[in-house]
């Protein structure tokens, strides 16, 4: 119990700031009101600090929770910037004009932020998780708190259509997604007697993985599939990050998705990538193969998906689903032999970072644009044309975080990208690599497509009409994001480090099996053995 | 560090540029030529020290084994002084030839920025860092080509210059990753050490197919050589600077540069010399075809670049002299020329060859460095183009290493040779010294700033030839050296002796005059046959690949993404369904048929009436009915929970449940009833896909409940509820004590859940967009 | 018995589908309680299943009298019932407000703007 409070300070921390958050965002002074999101910010900061230090935790992958963490402190930070204005942005003019007395029933900011701190609480969750229960909680606790934004995020304090019917969408597919991995958090359990990972690894290490742990885990698969957007729940992305407002948009491609690969981790490496005659370690081979068609799905329906997108939130969605499937060819293959350009996992964590940091860029200078306060923000490509002569700030964080998000060298997503490639060849599955390389090659086209827009299109009269969203904090976001792109690419070395301690994989030896279990076991052996035969005769 | 700060300082400067153009006006394109003019002599420098190689290595992200390596060897040497000297006469030429523009300065930054990566990609030592400046030349490419952001063909032909070069860069990054996965070490330099360990690679073909692919895309082999024409939109001195003398060269670069390591293969031999010699023989008959300067002074250097990556196939000591020689004399007289084509257009107005003649009485100067260039062109001596044209000959014949299929490639060489005279002869004599022709504008002799650049190369082409001594032997013989990893002693002469290779040559040359005679009666004659083959030529397949790709994401985005709520559902639903039933269907048969066993009849009857229930609520065609079947279920499992002995399941099952209809029942209250939206078919496919589910769950059931779990965690809890716990219910214990955490978490999630209800009430969803608000009184609400 | 479970998690599950891929909004959250009910009894017989014998340790002994039903599932299913109750109670109110906002409930309406 006490360890497990002691992994546990920065949700415990991010907890309280999100209850102070909620109150704030109630009062009716207008200056307090206002301190909301700083006040996330500094909850953020703490959680960070927090779990900078915090200690390594047992289990097949000890180093990934603090770095989890820390990561989603810092990337939470720059969303803080970029959330400035979501919600009551009319009501909060319409009281400082004197319009309207403040109606605490009218305002959404405090619940706004606290869901937000709430979601990053789960994505920290997930990643202190120990056991199925505590995932599968997690997991919900991040995604309850999303489906909210997506609906308030409309216009002003109402519920504008796109956002409305994004926000079903999105939650009727979310709990899908939670009730089929629910089921597969049944079969793993039927299979192993346990919910704790630790455990379930060393059953998976002494006994093999069985048809029943195999269907838990596609199942699980498959449930976690919604939260990172992969196939065969990737259908809500584009919708929901269009009916979005651009800075949750931006959200939601960075909190589910972080969580569900860090689920995904869990789960995957519970049962192990294990050694196979003469040949890198694999997972077994069923699960291999699901995985293996994910991926290559995933990544192609993203990318082909993406090809004839004028809407640039659409695109970047369809995007999104693209790196989603990049990142599960790290999972397959698997730890290497530890080092950078080898371990897969390490390879997702640095790609997690790199695309969170990135791809809140992108969302951010939409975020930074619009026609009018009434209609929103600006979507369509066409409105972007020039946007480097008419804003050059703007036009080059976007084009500087899309040619990030290809890959492109010197900047952060082509740091990212090679160690995939090369834990790919290291695992020597060549299909798969040339799989990747084709869709590189196909997001090329999108991307570049876009860049041109901004790059050197000549500005039309309808993008020349788009002003400038009053946050100034959004831009500093936009800013934030692009200059990480560029100088963590140059400065990249210690967060390769840290994701490479992060992905460090320890499986379970053989004979461990019997003695994790003993751990929580502490009266007779025999007495339990007898016990558990009567059971099994009583069932049969 | 001095390699580090020469490659940077172009990065520095960039962002300056424009600002160096406005405080400088007219002269900033003389004041940015000094850098590269003293890169160029730093680099000559550098090398006349002796003593081989300068290599410094900077730590940058060791994880990922890419080092800031660095190094200065023959090979780079000769590359790194042509660009950056070029550089320096292609910055006065822009300053002139685009005096005025509007964006000149911009210009300035993305032609030092291409500068910089150009020697990055010559100067690393490091595969990774090689492609970064790799992508780097492209990308600044791609912003230089489509610098004429008016021109919607200008942007066009940069899109497809990316994306070809793109493409290759790609397959670069791979074959380079795996290279140095099968070397062992990321390190260029130190590669040839390992040739035994690659050869033998399992992956050494796709490796060399990968690298050959990217350099072919960057050096414009056919079939990939079509971008190259199109970027002719770019600005003259842009094209002058990365499409003859600098970018396309990257490719043959890489090539020579991984020769050591990874030639002398018949893959790597075959797949150079019959892809060079086609590329060869194709751009000079696309060459000769063209009126316009610039597109015909395009495709004559995609030719040469198929001569220069023939000549590397071929691979001999002979064959290698003669490309390192054959690059040096085509960046002089090509740099030249394009710069002499840009002239005419801007003192003329005319960009077809067709169109001008006589020119050399009101341009005496640029017509001799046109004619001088065009002579090197054609191969005539005493020019170094003639030198270059001998050592290519002599390499091909079989007097030397090469057996029958020399003859074959020498005469293909002989006939592009040929028609290289040709066309020499249409862009470097034919505008100056042909029958006058009225053009747009009045010419007169350029300025100094457009004369300096081509008459330097011009005359640079002559002295190199003249005496080879003071420039060409010692850029020539360290860079041949270095791409065949020994010695060479290349044979920089004017004078070879009456042999073979001097007879051809000469007879290139005068077919070539004769070609030049009869062009447009040729062109006329294999007009209809060029247009039948431009049909499926490279250009239409990209175009088609193009085409075809966007028609699968526009029949894939209908098929999937058609917003439909269901469809996503039935998807879904229908993967789940495989992989469960895969899973088992391969895995488990089941040991024996399943009965009802010892299933008690109130139990059977329970499970009906459950059934029953769901039965209802599917089919229902009012709410209250269905609402009804949806308690009989819930209720219904309740007493299951009971009858197996799971008491507070039941109970907590039963609020639930009670909670659950009474929410429903209000809710139903504000939405319509129930309408029937779907066809009889519709509703019997989906009962199809329903019934399947059902029976791949019911499966999943059976083999769960068949399984014996390993019970020791559930007796753990079972035999410590009491004595560590002091609770008797073990259930509850678990979720109080042993899982007390999970259960405040659970906690948690409740209060989002009913935190979200309570912000989803606030949202007003009653004011549609446009309608006016009680409380913002109709502004902004 | 096992088959008998089988056959009831089937025709929930079933019936759950055949809700889902209905076209009123009302139907997908009535299949989505469903599917959740076939859930917790999967859970509930992972753990196999025992007649009558809860997991409470009687008066006078240490432990509960074997053979005893599975305490951890059903601690589980306690979990998802509540949770899913939640997610119930939540996705009403969303449906209900989305329903005054789009002026539907024909989810073959709410299409985004695919192109």
């Amino acid at each position: 119990m006490m360890e497990k409070i002691a992994i546990l300070w920065p949700e415990i921390a991010m907890f309280a700031g999100t209850c102070v958050v909620m109150l704030v965002g109630l009062s009716p002074r207008a200056e307090v009101r206002r301190q909301t999101a700083l006040l996330a910010g500094v909850t953020l900061a703490v959680a960070g600090l927090l779990a900078a230090n915090s200690p390594g935790v047992a289990g097949p992958l000890p180093g990934m929770m603090g770095f989890v963490k820390g990561l989603t402190a810092a990337v939470g930070l720059m969303l803080v910037l970029l959330l400035a204005g979501t919600v009551d942005r009319a009501e909060e003019r319409a009281i400082a004009e004197g319009r309207t007395a403040f109606n605490p029933l009218r305002s959404t900011r405090g619940e706004f932020y606290s869901f937000f701190l709430f979601s990053l609480t789960g994505v920290m969750l997930c990643a202190s998780a120990g056991d199925l229960i505590w995932l599968f909680l997690a997991l919900e606790l991040t995604s309850l708190p999303t489906y909210v934004m997506v609906a308030m995020s409309g216009k002003g304090v109402r519920l504008g259509d796109r956002a409305g019917e994004a926000g079903v969408k999105y939650f009727f597919l979310g709990a899908m997604g939670a009730a089929v991995f629910l089921y597969g958090f049944a079969l793993l359990y039927g299979a192993t007697g346990t919910t704790r990972f630790g455990e379930m690894a060393a059953f998976f290490a002494a006994e093999g993985v069985g048809p029943m742990a195999t269907a838990g885990l596609l199942l699980a698969l498959v449930g976690v599939s919604f939260k990172i957007a992969a196939v065969p729940m990737h259908f809500y992305t584009a919708d929901v990050y269009q009916g979005a407002a651009a800075p949750v948009s931006a959200f939601l491609a960075f909190a589910p998705k972080t969580a569900g690969f860090v689920s995904i981790l869990l789960l995957v490496s519970a049962v192990g990538w294990l050694p196979t005659g003469g040949q890198a370690p694999a997972l077994p081979g069923s699960i291999d193969a699901a995985l293996w068609l994910i991926a290559a799905l995933t990544m192609t329906v993203g990318n082909v998906l993406a090809l004839l997108q004028t809407s640039v939130k659409r695109l970047l969605a369809y995007s999104s689903i693209a790196h989603s499937g990049y990142m599960l060819v790290g999972v397959i293959a698997g730890p290497g032999d530890g080092s950078f350009t080898q371990n897969g996992l390490s390879a997702v964590l640095f790609y997690l970072l790199a695309y969170g940091v990135t791809n809140l860029g992108a969302f951010a200078v939409l975020a930074c644009l619009e026609r009018d306060a009434e209609s929103g923000e600006v979507d369509s490509a066409a409105d972007l044309k020039g946007l480097c002569r008419t804003r050059p700030v703007l036009g080059w964080t976007m084009a500087i975080c899309l040619l990030s998000l290809l890959g492109f060298p010197p900047l952060l997503g082509f740091f990212a990208k090679v160690p995939l490639f090369t834990s790919l060849l290291g695992a020597g599955r060549y299909w798969l690599l040339v799989i990747l390389a084709v869709n590189s090659a196909i997001a090329a086209y999108y991307y570049l497509g876009l860049v041109r827009v901004v790059m050197l299109d000549e500005p039309s009269a309808e993008s020349r009409s788009v002003r400038a969203t009053p946050f100034v904090s959004r831009p500093v976001a936009a800013v934030a994001s692009a200059s990480a792109v560029v100088l963590l690419a140059v400065l990249g070395n210690g967060l390769m480090v840290a994701s490479q301690a992060a992905g460090q994989y320890q499986r379970p030896a053989v004979g461990d099996g019997h003695a994790a279990r003993a751990e929580a076991r502490t009266s007779d052996d025999a007495r339990a053995e007898a016990r558990g035969s009567d059971v099994g005769a009583e069932r049969r | 560090m001095t390699l580090l700060i020469a490659v940077l300082s172009g990065f520095v400067l960039a962002p300056m540029a424009p600002v160096v153009h406005r405080a400088l006006g007219r002269h900033a394109g003389w004041a940015i030529a000094l850098l590269p003019a003293s890169l160029a002599a730093l680099f000559l420098a550098l090398a006349s020290r002796g003593g081989g190689a300068v290599a410094e290595s900077h730590a940058w992200m060791p994880g990922l084994g890419a080092d800031l390596d660095l190094r200065l060897d023959g090979l780079s040497l000769l590359m790194a002084t042509l660009i950056a000297g070029i550089g320096a006469a292609i910055f006065v030429y822009a300053g002139g030839y685009l005096a005025g523009h509007r964006h000149l300065g911009r210009i300035y930054a993305y032609l030092l920025m291409f500068m910089a990566s150009m020697l990055g990609v010559v100067l690393a030592d490091n595969l990774i860092v090689l492609f970064v400046f790799w992508e780097l030349t492209s990308i600044s490419s791609y912003l230089l080509i489509g610098f004429e952001h008016a021109d919607a063909k200008a942007r066009k032909s940069a899109l497809q210059a990316l994306l070809v070069t793109g493409l290759g860069g790609l397959a670069i990054l791979a074959g380079a990753l795996m290279l140095g996965s099968a070397a062992g070490d990321m390190r260029i330099s130190n590669l040839s050490l390992h040739r035994e360990t690659i050869r033998e690679h399992a992956l050494y073909a796709p490796i060399v197919l990968l690298l050959v692919f990217g350099a072919f895309t960057k050096s414009a082999q056919f079939p990939f050589h079509f971008w190259l024409p199109s970027a002719m939109a770019a600005p003259t001195p842009v094209s002058a600077y990365l499409h003859s003398s600098t970018m396309v060269k990257a490719g043959i670069y890489l090539l020579a540069r991984l020769t050591p390591a990874l030639g002398e293969s018949e893959l790597w031999n075959g797949l150079l010399t019959w892809f060079g010699a086609a590329t060869m023989l194709v751009g000079a008959w696309l060459a000769f075809r063209q009126t316009v300067l610039k597109l015909i002074l395009a495709y004559s250097t995609v030719s040469a670049l198929g001569t220069i990556v023939m000549a590397l196939g071929v691979g001999t000591t002979y064959a290698v002299e003669a490309a390192i020689v054959f690059l040096l004399a085509h960046a002089f007289y090509k740099g030249a020329l394009f710069m002499v084509a840009g002239a005419i257009d801007h003192e003329t107005g005319e960009k077809d060859v067709t169109a001008l003649g006589e020119l050399r009485r009101s341009m005496p100067l640029l017509a001799g460095a046109s004619a001088l260039a065009a002579l090197s062109m054609a191969g005539v001596p005493p020019m170094v183009g003639f030198i270059a044209k001998e050592l290519a000959i002599k390499s091909l014949l079989p007097d030397t290493d090469l057996g029958r299929e020399g003859y074959a490639l020498a005469a293909m060489f002989v006939a592009s040779a040929a028609l290289g005279v040709a066309v020499a002869l249409r862009v470097g004599f034919a505008p100056f010294f042909g029958a006058t022709r009225e053009t747009k504008r009045e010419a007169h002799e350029p300025g100094l700033s457009l004369l300096l650049g081509p008459g330097v190369l011009a005359l640079l082409g002559l002295g190199a030839a003249v005496a080879p001594g003071a420039l060409a032997t010692p850029l020539v013989e360290p860079a041949a050296s270095a791409a065949l990893g020994a010695q060479a002693h290349p044979h920089v002469a004017l004078w070879h002796g009456w042999n073979l290779a001097l007879a051809l040559s000469a007879a290139a040359v005068v077919l070539g005059v004769v070609l030049f005679r009869a062009q447009w009666a040729i062109v006329g004659a294999g007009g209809a046959a060029s247009r039948a083959l431009d049909a499926i030529g490279p250009s239409r397949v990209y175009e088609h690949v193009l085409a075809a790709v966007l028609g699968i994401a526009d029949a894939q985005t209908r098929a999937l993404q058609s917003g439909s709520l269901r469809r996503y559902a039935f998807i879904t639903f229908g993967v789940i369904v495989l992989a469960v039933a895969a899973t088992f269907a391969l895995r488990t048969p089941l040991e024996r048929l399943p009965d009802f066993g010892d299933a008690r009849p109130y139990e059977i009857g329970l499970v009906f009436l459950i059934l029953i229930g769901a039965w209802f609520t599917a089919v229902a065609r009012n709410r209250l009915a269905a609402i009804a079947g949806l308690g009989l279920v819930g209720y219904g499992i309740a007493i299951i929970f009971v009858l197996f002995g799971a008491p507070d399941l039941a109970l907590t099952q039963v609020c639930i449940e009670t909670l659950a209809v009474v929410l429903l029942v209000l809710v139903f209250y504000m939405l319509p009833d129930f309408r029937t939206f779907s066809t009889r078919a519709q509703k019997a496919r989906d009962l199809l896909v329903a019934l399947a589910g059902g029976a791949a769950m019911a499966g999943l059931v059976l083999v769960v409940a068949d399984h014996r779990p390993d019970m020791t965690v559930s007796d753990f809890y079972a035999t410590n509820s009491l004595p560590r716990a002091y609770g008797r219910n073990v259930v509850n214990v678990i979720l109080v004590d042993f899982r007390a955490l999970d259960t405040l978490g659970e906690i948690v999630v409740l209060v989002v859940a009913a935190v979200g209800v309570y912000a989803l009430m606030k949202l007003d969803p009653t004011t549609r967009e446009g309608a006016p608000t009680p409380a913002g009184k109709g502004g902004e609400g | 018995m096992k088959l008998l479970l089988a056959l009831l998690v089937g025709g929930l599950f079933a019936a759950g589908i055949y809700l889902i891929v209905r076209r009123s909004i009302v139907k997908l959250i009535m299949g989505l309680i469903l599917l959740s009910h076939g859930a917790n009894l999967l859970i509930f017989a992972s753990g196999g299943l025992v007649r009558a014998q809860a997991p409470l340790v009687e008066a006078g002994s240490l432990a509960p009298e074997p053979p005893h039903a599975d305490p951890v599932p059903q601690a589980l299913i306690l979990t998802a019932i509540v949770i899913g109750f939640g997610v119930v109670a939540f996705m009403m109110v969303l449906v209900s407000r989305a329903y005054m906002a789009v002026g539907t409930d024909d989810t073959e309406e709410f299409t985004g703007t695919d192109h």
